[in-house]
């Protein structure tokens, strides 16, 4: 399968990308990895005139952690995350998240940023960096934003980035406290396919009862979501059965999946309250309760 | 208009003129002639176009190939030693886990990766690295044979 033609830009730095961006306002287009993006060009869903190449840019593919945040740069690969010792001890979630993704050769060259740009509500990362309350520090050529990543994803394939902007870093803040994570995905074979449904648990708690709690849904509605109304629910609750089954009846409240081929609306909802449930517990068990 | 990269190709530097859109598979089989790299689905799913890209497995059919600029690129050609065959090649013929042969080449490259980053795999671990290779013939029992075989041979060769 061939693509469209376009032509391709080498940009240095950020600012040359922004410039670059902002030069093409129609026709310009980012790559990283590319995975996602040249497959939908090869089917002309999308034909951008030009495609402006981050990892071109030197600098930006790092996984670093400092004392109080993880960063994760704009060409760090899949690989390069589930690489690192600091996501496998602070951040469990994430590393099972993102070795949910495809495959080996897919995972070395495909970039994290770039999963969650394309915006795609049944993506691996962006549940369990919505459950670790991630923030994203957004480029533009005026300066830098930061967005926490709830209010990044607008609606099918569609993100808070406007024109000539583009996600700099991935910052996740690092706990204090012992945190209980979780995710668990529910997908038709066991290997490369995208999830039917994923939940991304992670609680905190002390001897009263939970301290905090958050659960983040894939493909259980236009984009990735939050379980607001889960979390305040488990909140000073003590964690067990009870509350963990209310929780996950919640949460298939508030979902709002779609039918596909795949699976039909009323069977991504009742799995989301079987892996809700699933996650809480197994979150819950390993900070010593439930 | 045409572009310059350069690229090296299993050990040989190569200066290329090429399109922007070109993939890294469309300049192996149609740039360099290297056409033991097969496109299989042509959208990263099934395996058959898997190269090395310094080292790392990719997937050349999705793989943009001006983004290669001074990289080093492996296929299926780079694997044995001209004519004498690697022993991952050669176990895949002796136990069998060759029929139609279009997945082969994707499946030995991941093959020779797993065992450069870990020589004595389990069988889960085999399972695992090849589970974005699909193969419609063999049902897969003869490749993990294979591959484990392959595995006891280089290290016993290690050791030697």
């Amino acid at each position: 399968m061939a693509l469209p033609k376009f032509d391709y830009l080498a940009p240095k730095s950020i600012g040359e990308a922004c410039a670059a961006l902002e030069a093409n306002p129609d026709g310009g287009k980012l790559i990283a990895g590319g995975v996602s993006l040249l497959r939908v060009m090869k089917f002309r869903i999308m034909s951008p005139d030009c495609l402006i190449d981050l990892k071109s840019i030197p600098g930006l593919r790092y996984v670093q952690c400092d004392k109080d945040v993880l960063r994760i740069g704009a060409t760090a690969t899949s690989s390069d995350v589930l690489k690192s010792s600091d996501v496998a001890e602070k951040f469990p979630l994430l590393s099972q998240a993102i070795g949910r993704i495809a495959t080996t050769a897919v995972r070395n060259w495909a970039t994290v940023v770039g999963n969650i740009c394309v915006g795609h509500t049944a993506s691996d990362p962006s549940a369990a960096l919505l459950a670790l309350d991630a923030e994203l520090v957004i480029a533009s050529p005026s300066g830098e934003r930061t967005l926490p990543i709830d209010q990044f994803f607008l609606g099918h394939m569609s993100t808070a980035l406007a024109e000539a902007e583009l996600v700099r870093e991935i910052r996740i803040p690092i706990p204090k406290e012992p945190v209980g994570m979780a995710y668990l995905a529910h997908a038709g074979r066991a290997a490369m396919e995208t999830p039917l449904i994923a939940v991304g648990a992670a609680l905190m708690a002390n001897g009263k009862g939970c301290t905090s709690a958050s659960i983040s849904l894939a493909g259980s509605a236009e984009t990735p979501i939050r379980l607001t109304r889960a979390e305040e629910a488990l909140i000073g609750a003590k964690l067990d059965d009870k509350a963990i089954h209310n929780a996950a009846l919640i949460a298939a409240e508030d979902c709002a999946p779609d039918s596909d081929v795949y699976a039909s609306a009323e069977y991504r909802r009742r799995l989301v309250a079987v892996y809700v449930r699933d996650a809480l517990l197994a979150a819950a068990g390993r900070i010593g309760h439930a | 208009m045409r572009k310059a990269l350069n690229i090296e190709i299993n050990g040989r530097k190569q200066a290329l003129e090429i399109e922007p859109n070109a993939l890294l598979l469309d300049v192996l089989r149609l740039g360099v002639g290297l056409t033991g790299t097969k496109e299989g689905c042509g959208e990263g799913v099934c395996g058959s176009c898997t190269v090395m890209v310094d080292g790392e497995l990719v997937r050349s059919c999705l793989t943009l190939a001006m983004q290669l600029e001074g990289k080093s690129v492996t296929t299926i050609e780079g694997i044995s030693n001209g004519s004498e065959l690697h022993p991952i090649q050669r176990r895949f013929l002796e136990h069998g886990a060759v029929q139609c042969g279009f997945c082969s080449p994707g499946l030995i490259v991941t093959a020779k990766a797993l065992l450069s980053s870990n020589p004595d795999p389990s069988e889960a671990e085999v399972r695992d690295a090849i589970r974005g290779n699909f193969c419609r013939c063999t049902g897969y029992v003869k490749i993990i044979e294979a591959i484990l075989a392959a595995a006891k041979e280089l290290r016993s060769a290690a050791h030697a």
